[in-house]
């Protein structure tokens, strides 16, 4: 097609690359045994980069352990994995669903949240895992390299390993300050200690802390410089997040199919952008912004299971290309942010056309599903190619996520592509599946926000308001509490069930010493038992609890027989 | 990062409803002295902060974790504590009067001669807390609970007390329910009066 996006060939031709072959495309793995992953799309809201911050790693879960959730590597993510969190699993939220590039290839699933460091000292920052052997001087040189020019500089970067990660209380550096003027020899006074984890910052970080490090403190121009260096990535990365909210009003008979898509598209877009192809992002934006957008074409594609698809419309480039551009220059404004964020979603759109088109179920929804239901079940084209390699069909033997076409994201798309044919005589049917799914997910929203209002707290809406009527809102669709679920006018309780029952929501936390608002099961049961006497029953959010204070406070709440006063999110 | 900046971001998380900014998760900060009248630290986890002679006035604290925070001497008049982990506070000589402190955890703080007059403690949690000398004076306590409480020399004059509980096994010294010398009760007499308006 001419003015497409070319994909490479899996036979590399003379002459001129490319433009997706100038980037490495990360690789969609997928499972070895060739069964399915059922994983539940996570209830949205946290949208943060983080690393794996724990010895053992983390067990990559279609769902959480205890509900049988499989293992889907082999191996745990590793410690100091960069993962991208989109939310947490629906009916578990300690168990947080996150998008990895591990070994040149997107996995995603759930990982228990406790494992996760979301609380980065700076947006570029990398957790490392000290290996036996390395010293202060080596990982200086390997990570600031290009930035040192003499022994004075280097010794600066170690003492900003030190000064970095002693402000995080990481226990992987010690020792003192060396002295940054002092040139040849000098003492190892900055060491490190194998098997802990410490942050590595960005050289232009490091940089931005001259005159901080090794005595001083954060100066407001050391903080204003910071806050530009990230500013750009941030805003990116907002754009792509915060699309969600526009998916009515952008995507219209589209927003259904995009919605089905919605974690997995942003947990890979952002994953992507904020690993291995970061650095090349930031060089690229805003005057190689095609070669991004195109390469995250591909993994849109490969989301909305076009198997084999090589190409893209125009409009998808043209539209990725505006989305970069804007949210690259939008300083934070809020309204170049929301158009950014519009051009991402009418990206997404044509994505979803040409990928239907592929699969040849253009304008008819019965044959969409026939399709979707015939689908190969080891299904998906991994995108092979990194620097500049090729695509190629399957995956390879790569332990991983398996993405399946679900039947209703077909077929809903499939009633998108309906509309968008609709000049060709489309079906008011399938116009109407897709208006009542976009007026549901505005119903929901606006229902959140109702449930939010904390009488309590004189109506306000807060982040803590909003997580209880999203553990609320959760347990209703559940089926689990009798609906309608709504606010205590008097803000005595949480919320009043459809049988008139009051529910007070406790939050339980495990990350503080008891006597600073940790958890101890005396304690616990307590506040569950005097809401439980004034006839309130309790429903427990487990977000910030261990599994196991989770199983403790379980078997504390069976023992004194509230189990069926007491439920658990 | 200096404490206005994480506030700023604080604020930001606040606003954006969690979208953007940090949330203000600091435990032990000194804030000593600190004027901090009127801001939003909603849903803050800031456990064993010292905001002694602090003034706090109209600040809001909604939801945040305080516990083991220490307000000796601070002014926190009409501020918001609705939902707030109190637990363990230092709330010695402390300024409360008109605060907002419904459904708040106060268990095991220490209210020693703090001025709670009309404050909001509808089911507050004042389990194992200690008051001596605690001016409650028409301070709303429906559905506080007092378990294991210590009651000393409290000014309970004017206080709207229905439904409170815990009083059976608060140690109650002494109480004052009114202005003249006979409105000081002692021993039973006061435990009496107590359980008789609850």
């Amino acid at each position: 097609m001419q003015g497409a996006v070319q994909a490479p060939s899996s036979q590399p031709g003379p002459g001129k690359q490319t433009l997706v072959e100038q980037i490495p495309i990360p690789m969609v793995q997928k499972r070895t045994d060739g069964e399915p992953d059922d994983i539940a799309p996570p209830t949205g809201g946290i949208d943060k980069a983080g690393f794996i911050d724990s010895s053992d790693g983390a067990n990559l879960r279609a769902g959480p352990a205890e509900a049988g959730g499989k293992l889907l590597r082999d191996q745990p993510l590793p410690p100091a994995t960069r993962v991208f969190v989109s939310g947490t699993h629906p009916a578990a939220s300690a168990w947080w669903y996150v998008t990895a590039y591990l070994e040149g290839a997107m996995v995603r699933g759930y990982v228990q949240g406790f494992r996760v460091n979301t609380d980065l000292p700076e947006p570029m920052a990398e957790l490392h895992q000290v290996a036996g052997g390395e010293t202060a001087e080596k990982l200086a040189v390997r990570k600031f390299g290009a930035a040192v020019s003499d022994g004075h500089d280097l010794r600066y970067y170690e003492n900003v390993l030190l000064y970095v990660n002693q402000q995080q209380q990481r226990a992987g550096v010690t020792g003192t300050y060396q002295d940054p003027g002092m040139l040849g020899g000098g003492a190892n006074n900055v060491q490190l200690i194998a098997g802990h984890r410490i942050w590595l910052v960005s050289p232009a970080y490091a940089k931005a802390l001259e005159g901080v490090v090794p005595n001083g403190s954060l100066t407001g121009g050391a903080v204003a410089k910071v806050k530009r260096f990230g500013a750009h990535l941030k805003d990116i990365l907002h754009s792509v997040t915060e699309s969600r909210h526009h998916l009515g009003e952008v995507a219209g008979e589209y927003a259904q199919a995009i919605h089905d898509h919605e974690a997995a598209i942003i947990g890979v877009v952002a994953g992507f952008i904020m690993a291995e192809a970061a650095s090349a992002f930031l060089a690229a934006v805003p005057t190689g912004v095609t070669q991004i957008a195109a390469v995250v074409i591909q993994l849109g594609l490969a989301l909305f299971g076009a198997k084999g698809l090589v190409e893209a419309g125009i409009e998808a480039l043209k539209h990725g290309a505006e989305w970069l551009t804007l949210a690259w220059t939008a300083n934070g404004d809020a309204k170049l942010l929301a158009a950014a964020s519009k051009e991402f979603l009418k990206m997404l759109v044509s994505i979803a056309m040409a990928a239907l088109a592929y699969l040849g179920i253009k304008g008819n929804v019965g044959n969409a599903f026939k399709i979707a239901g015939s689908l190969p079940t080891d299904g998906l084209p991994a995108l092979v190619t990194v620097g500049g390699g090729r695509l190629t069909e399957g995956g390879g033997a790569a332990t991983g996520i398996w993405i399946r076409p679900s039947l209703g994201s077909i077929g809903a798309a499939a009633g998108a592509m309906m509309q968008a044919d609709k000049e060709g005589g489309g079906s008011s049917k399938e116009e109407a599946v897709a208006d009542q799914a976009a007026k549901a997910k505005t119903s929901r929203d606006a229902r959140l926000k109702d449930l939010a209002a904390d009488p309590a707290q004189g109506g306000a809406v807060t982040e803590k308001t909003l997580r209880e009527a999203e553990v609320g809102l959760a347990l209703e669709e559940a089926g689990t509490l009798p609906r309608p679920l709504t606010r205590d006018p008097t803000g005595g309780a949480e919320f009043i069930d459809g049988v008139k029952q009051p529910w007070d929501v406790k939050r339980f936390n495990s990350s503080y010493p008891p006597k600073q608002g940790g958890f101890t099961l005396e304690s616990s049961l307590n506040k569950i038992k005097r809401e439980l006497d004034i006839g309130e029953n309790v429903i427990i959010d487990t977000i910030d609890l261990t599994p196991a204070h989770v199983a403790e406070l379980r078997a504390g709440v069976s023992a004194s027989g509230w189990d069926t006063r007491v439920v658990w999110h | 990062m200096d404490f206005e900046e994480e506030l700023e971001l604080h604020t930001r998380w606040n606003t954006s409803l969690g979208k953007d900014g940090v949330l203000l998760r600091h435990p032990e900060l000194d804030l000593t002295g600190t004027d901090l009248s009127n801001r939003n630290l909603s849903g803050a986890e800031i456990p064993g902060t010292k905001f002694d002679g602090a003034r706090l006035a109209g600040v809001d604290f909604g939801m945040c974790n305080l516990a083991s925070c220490s307000f000796r001497r601070a002014d926190l008049t009409g501020a918001m504590l609705t939902k707030a982990n109190l637990d363990y506070a230092a709330l010695n000589e402390t300024i409360l009067r008109g605060a907002k402190l419904f459904r708040t955890s106060l268990s095991s703080s220490d209210l020693t001669l703090a001025d709670l007059e009309e404050a909001d403690l509808r089911r507050a949690d004042l389990s194992d807390a200690v008051l001596i000398g605690t001016n409650l004076r028409g301070a709303t306590l429906e559905g506080a609970t007092f378990a294991g409480a210590t009651l000393s020399g409290v000014n309970f004059e004017g206080a709207q007390m229905r439904g409170a509980s815990g009083m059976d096994t608060a140690i109650v010294n002494d109480i004052r329910i009114g202005p003249t010398k006979s409105d000081h009760l002692e021993g039973t007499a006061a435990r009496d009066w107590l359980l008789r308006n609850i």
